[in-house]
């Protein structure tokens, strides 16, 4: 889906994210860590640019530990990814 | 009345153990069997996954159940015995001063005893009465600069009482000390709130008021504290790191966990959180009442703990005059299908309080399946046996 990828450290903090999110229906995928975003959980969730922001608000108030939000540098989303949080 | 290995079984161990646990505990276990016991975080398919979720979902029950806002702080343990041992090891360093009670169970004592020979901290008991009624006087004048950890059970094992914890974890704040509470006895059958009551640190069984299988328990660890973990290991995250990671859970959650068993905590949990603690604690309280005044007039037989119409968890022990514990429950076992425990309950210290250490004690104890005709049983059973010594 997404321009965007959320990144964790836990995959039980991925699993908070993915239940979080689906509560507030916030859109979004299940998708394998990209090989070029370093981190210590395989899951993380894609989601569309619009939805950074509601996503960022869940992190902050819920205490979820990401390791960054990150999106692609070039459009085919695997090649190299710039961290935006 | 249950039924095990073919005889009838009144079922009065409920302190030691749950059971029989809800229906919706078993169908949750074989579900999680049947389809979904990969194991969680290690890998990516859709198995493991859904194995993470099932932790995740328990996590979020006991956060609810706990005024927990975060349930990334909640640890999943074996028992309450390896929580409270991963909170008073992960705490304290030489030099450290605790404060402890003497109602505690071995799992507290121990543990602190062991830091005591071996790394130098320095530990006092706080006197209670024969009740269990804990001294707040002598616990304030005991606190020192370097009391970094005041350490208690909800509810005594042995005496049934209810520990004030709103005032301990006052007077732990206003020394500076972190406050661990023991729950074994309390979590499922009384209101807990962790921010209400001020509590750093909650260690608690899932196979007790919790109704969920052996094997299952956590720990509550406040964000601001950081435990040395007592075990390290694969957490299925940044495997390519040689230190323990620091994010939570998995900081404290090494190794394969009880996938299974937690789904059936999970279930427990959620028949606990639909009943509501306060009510199940209720039932059992009128239950004990009923015992009590009972077997008041049965001649020789004396009560422990707090007197009649005062709080107290489903515990209610005794003693015989001119009768052994150990034989009293063997025969209320053998001869009435009556299952309590006796002896010394792990508990040394109450023991002491209680001025039960040569006798030791039988005590029974009660959960949300006990009813009236389970109490009239042991009634019967105790007057028969009064009238044989």
């Amino acid at each position: 889906m997404g321009a965007r990828v959320m990144a964790f450290d836990s995959s039980q903090q991925a699993l908070r994210a993915e239940m979080l999110l689906e509560e507030r229906d916030i859109a979004f995928d299940m998708i394998p860590t990209p090989g070029a975003i370093t981190a210590g959980c395989a899951l993380s969730l894609s989601f569309s640019t619009e939805e950074l922001g509601r996503v960022m608000a869940v992190v902050q108030e819920e205490h979820i530990e990401i390791r960054g939000i990150f999106r692609a540098s070039d459009s085919s989303g695997e090649g190299s990814f710039e961290q935006l949080v | 009345m249950n039924r095990a290995s073919g005889k009838p079984v009144i079922y009065l161990d409920h302190a030691a153990t749950s059971w029989p646990k809800p229906n919706s505990v078993l169908e949750a276990m074989r579900h999680s069997m049947l389809e979904e016991a990969a194991n969680p975080g290690r890998g990516g398919h859709r198995m493991a996954i859904a194995a993470g979720r099932v932790l995740m979902r328990t996590r979020m029950e006991l956060a609810r159940l706990f005024g927990i806002s975060n349930p990334s702080d909640i640890a999943f343990m074996p028992n309450t015995t390896a929580a409270l041992n991963q909170a008073i090891k992960g705490l304290l360093r030489p030099g450290d001063h605790v404060i402890a009670t003497m109602i505690e169970h071995n799992s507290v004592r121990r543990p602190l005893e062991y830091m005591r020979q071996e790394h130098g901290v320095q530990i006092d008991y706080v006197q209670v009465d024969e009740t269990g009624k804990i001294d707040l006087l002598q616990l304030k004048s005991l606190c020192r600069a370097n009391t970094r950890l005041i350490v208690c059970n909800h509810s005594s094992n042995l005496l049934g009482n209810v520990l004030p914890l709103t005032d301990i974890a006052e007077i732990a704040r206003s020394r500076g000390a972190f406050f661990l509470v023991d729950a074994a006895q309390s979590a499922g059958v009384m209101d807990i709130d962790v921010g209400a009551s001020g509590i750093d640190m909650l260690a608690f069984p899932g196979h007790k008021g919790l109704l969920g299988p052996q094997g299952t328990g956590g720990l509550y660890i406040h964000p601001s504290i950081d435990l040395v973990p007592l075990i390290h290991g694969g957490t299925g995250s940044q495997s390519e790191e040689a230190n323990q990671p620091s994010v939570r859970p998995d900081r404290y959650e090494s190794g394969t966990p009880n996938t299974v068993g937690i789904a059936g905590l999970g279930a427990g949990v959620r028949y606990v959180r639909s009943e509501g603690p306060a009510a199940i604690g209720r039932r059992e309280w009128e239950l004990t009442q009923s015992l009590m005044e009972q077997l008041s007039s049965v001649e020789g037989l004396r009560l422990l703990g707090p007197q009649l119409g005062e709080p107290r968890t489903g515990i209610v022990s005794f003693t015989l005059k001119g009768m052994d514990s150990a034989e009293i429950a063997f025969r209320l076992d053998r001869d009435y299908g009556i299952a309590v425990r006796a002896g010394y309950h792990c508990t040394p210290l109450a023991h002491h309080s209680a001025n039960t250490s040569i006798s030791g004690a039988v005590r029974s104890s009660f959960g949300c399946t006990t009813t009236r005709a389970d109490i009239e049983a042991l009634i019967i059973a105790m007057r028969d046996i009064a009238a044989s010594v």
